[in-house]
């Protein structure tokens, strides 16, 4: 890579990390599985940079190679540690806190695909178009995997009477 | 909808943890990587060439290797751990004496995937070798539960769509795993072509079996559980006071089960019904702070130890680097730690033969006398992660697992040890 695009590629990174990591937790529910997640991505992204740029839009393709790389579990390193399959419920403080970790659990019990859908549908707000095209599957299969991960979802949290759903 | 928006919105915030994420190190690992991709696509025959002789690519059937009864044996000779988990007198070890084989090599031996699915992965094998489990990415998408007889894929048909894997099998080809329906996994048996559901819970998990049929799993409140059989309902496993959090990750052919409680102390539950915590490891001449229990075999015991407990809070930047491989050899209570390996152990034969990644970061067998590494489908520099050994046999000859091809795909493989 030239010295030029290398430095396009650092500052795009830099400032995106933070937003990637943010997706990272919400479909892993889990720092460093989300750190590994997005430390994944960007160095695929390194090796497709050039590719990358000439998306219309890069947010949206390097959300994409994150999302995939997620669902097709390609081998994260923290996929080996069990350590971290099994990590244990974060100190609560507030109950805003304890909230999002009910929510955080919550989600962490639907497959990995139907997470990927949700959290794209309402997470990200994304249309049932753009989930299917990031995911690579039809809009049907977004369309059934969104009913069955929300009613999931509230099957889960509705004894906790955290939300009125 | 607005709630379940208000809902996932509350959830738009950074992992608690410090950010391990490094650009640096991103740009030097796609360095690398382009180099030896740049480096198979010029001369794809040469290296092909390279790794038949080097890197010992078996081109003979799946399952050449001998599986006499003999060889069997130190599985079905296990119960000697339930006469005296406690005892001295005979480590697993002295059944064989220092003199004893153990493999020297291992040829690699790439397992067809059922429908040509571009990916599978291996993760049980059952002690004979003879039957293997895991599950394919078929074409279409979605996931695949996958049973391989003599190296032949069958697929098992699990209900639901979402997500599913079979996560062991024992030597009469019964294999336990999960498939998710719309309120979370549910745990299956599948025996002689037919899928059971296991009894006596809503929910939870099945993962793994002995060749007594003893399978252990979790309940949908994620407590350690053990169905006797395929058809008796489940019984909880005992815990100490006080316990929060517990989980059963293997059973042994004599009914010993091994475990962890609130994921920092060791533990095993005996076929007596006592159960104890593991002794803790030392470093440095200091308990650990945190160990957990993985796999056990014919009485040993392979898991992880942390000096600290910084990776149970999230508070370490590379946390991965300080867990280690122990070995419990519970009739003797002795603990050993690997040198040789870098990481906790992915399984564990009658022998105490481990399995993992060396601390080249290869795919490695560990014996008693010295350290084989795995060949892989592509040479690449070692990572830990692109050749991955998830299972050995009893009689330590074949072993199962993965290994990237040259597009980075990960395939099923089985090593043929002699």
């Amino acid at each position: 890579m030239r010295d030029e695009a290398e430095q396009e590629y650092v500052e795009y990174v830099t400032a995106r990390v933070p937003a990637l990591r943010r997706l990272a937790y919400v479909l892993t529910g889990d720092g460093h599985r989300a750190d590994d997640l997005v430390q994944q991505t960007i160095t695929t992204l390194y090796l497709k940079w050039h590719r990358a740029q000439a998306a219309d839009n890069l947010d949206a393709y390097v959300r994409t190679m994150l999302v995939r790389t997620y669902v097709d579990e390609k081998r994260l390193a923290w996929s080996r540690v069990r350590l971290f399959r099994e990590t244990p419920e974060s100190v609560v403080e507030d109950r805003g806190v304890e909230e999002r970790e009910v929510l955080r659990l919550a989600l962490r019990k639907l497959p990995r695909r139907q997470r990927a859908v949700v959290v794209l549908r309402f997470f990200y707000d994304l249309s049932v178009e753009d989930v299917a095209a990031t995911l690579g599957c039809s809009t049907g299969t977004v369309k059934s995997q969104t009913s069955r991960g929300l009613t999931t979802l509230r099957s889960l949290l509705g004894s906790r009477s955290l939300i009125p759903l | 909808m607005s709630s379940e928006l208000d809902l996932l919105r509350s959830l738009d915030d950074e992992p608690d943890t410090p950010s391990t994420v490094d650009i640096r190190r991103a740009i030097a690992t796609a360095r690398r990587r382009r180099v030896r991709r740049s480096v198979g696509y010029a001369g794809a025959a040469v290296v092909t060439a390279v790794s038949v002789a080097g890197a010992s690519i078996a081109t003979g059937v799946f399952g050449g290797g001998p599986l006499t009864p003999a060889a069997i044996a130190p599985a079905s000779g296990a119960p000697a751990a339930s006469a005296a988990p406690a005892a001295s007198a005979a480590p697993p070890g002295s059944a064989a004496p220092a003199s004893a084989w153990a493999p020297a090599s291992c040829t690699l031996e790439r397992l067809p995937a059922p429908d040509k699915a571009p990916m599978a992965i291996i993760g049980g094998i059952d002690p004979t070798g003879r039957y293997l489990v895991g599950r394919s990415y078929p074409k279409g998408g979605g996931y695949q539960a996958v049973l391989w007889h003599d190296g032949k894929p069958t697929k098992v048909n699990m209900p639901g769509d979402l997500e599913e894997d079979l996560r062991a099998v024992n030597s009469s080809g019964i294999a336990v795993g999960f498939s998710y329906d719309s309120g979370g996994s549910v745990p299956y048996a599948y025996s002689n072509g037919d899928l059971t559901r296991l009894p006596g819970v809503q929910h939870g998990d099945a993962y793994a079996l002995n060749d007594n049929g003893e399978i252990i799993g979790s309940n949908a409140d994620d407590k350690p559980i053990v169905w006797k059989s395929l058809t008796d309902a489940p019984a909880k496993l005992p815990l100490p006071a006080g316990t929060k959090q517990a989980a059963a990750s293997d059973i042994d052919e004599d009914g010993t089960i091994v475990g962890s409680i609130d994921y920092r102390i060791p533990y095993v539950w005996l076929p007596d019904g006592t159960h104890h915590a593991l002794p803790m490891p030392e470093v440095d001449g200091k308990p650990v702070a945190v160990a957990q229990a993985h796999n056990v075999s014919n009485g040993w015991v392979t898991g992880m130890a942390s000096v600290t407990d910084h990776a149970l809070q999230g508070l370490t930047k590379d946390a991965a680097d300080q867990l280690r491989a122990v070995r419990w050899n519970l009739r003797t209570g002795e603990v050993d730690m690997s040198t040789a390996l870098k990481r906790p152990a992915d399984d564990v034969n009658p022998e105490g033969w481990q399995i993992g990644t060396d601390q080249a970061g290869h795919a490695a067998l560990v014996t008693g006398k010295g350290t084989v590494v795995l060949p892989e489908l592509v040479p690449r520099k070692p990572d830990g992660v692109s050749t991955i050994a998830n299972a050995i046999s009893a009689d330590g000859r074949l072993i199962a697992g993965q290994s990237d091809d040259r597009k980075d795909v990960i395939q099923p493989v089985v090593w043929h040890c002699k």
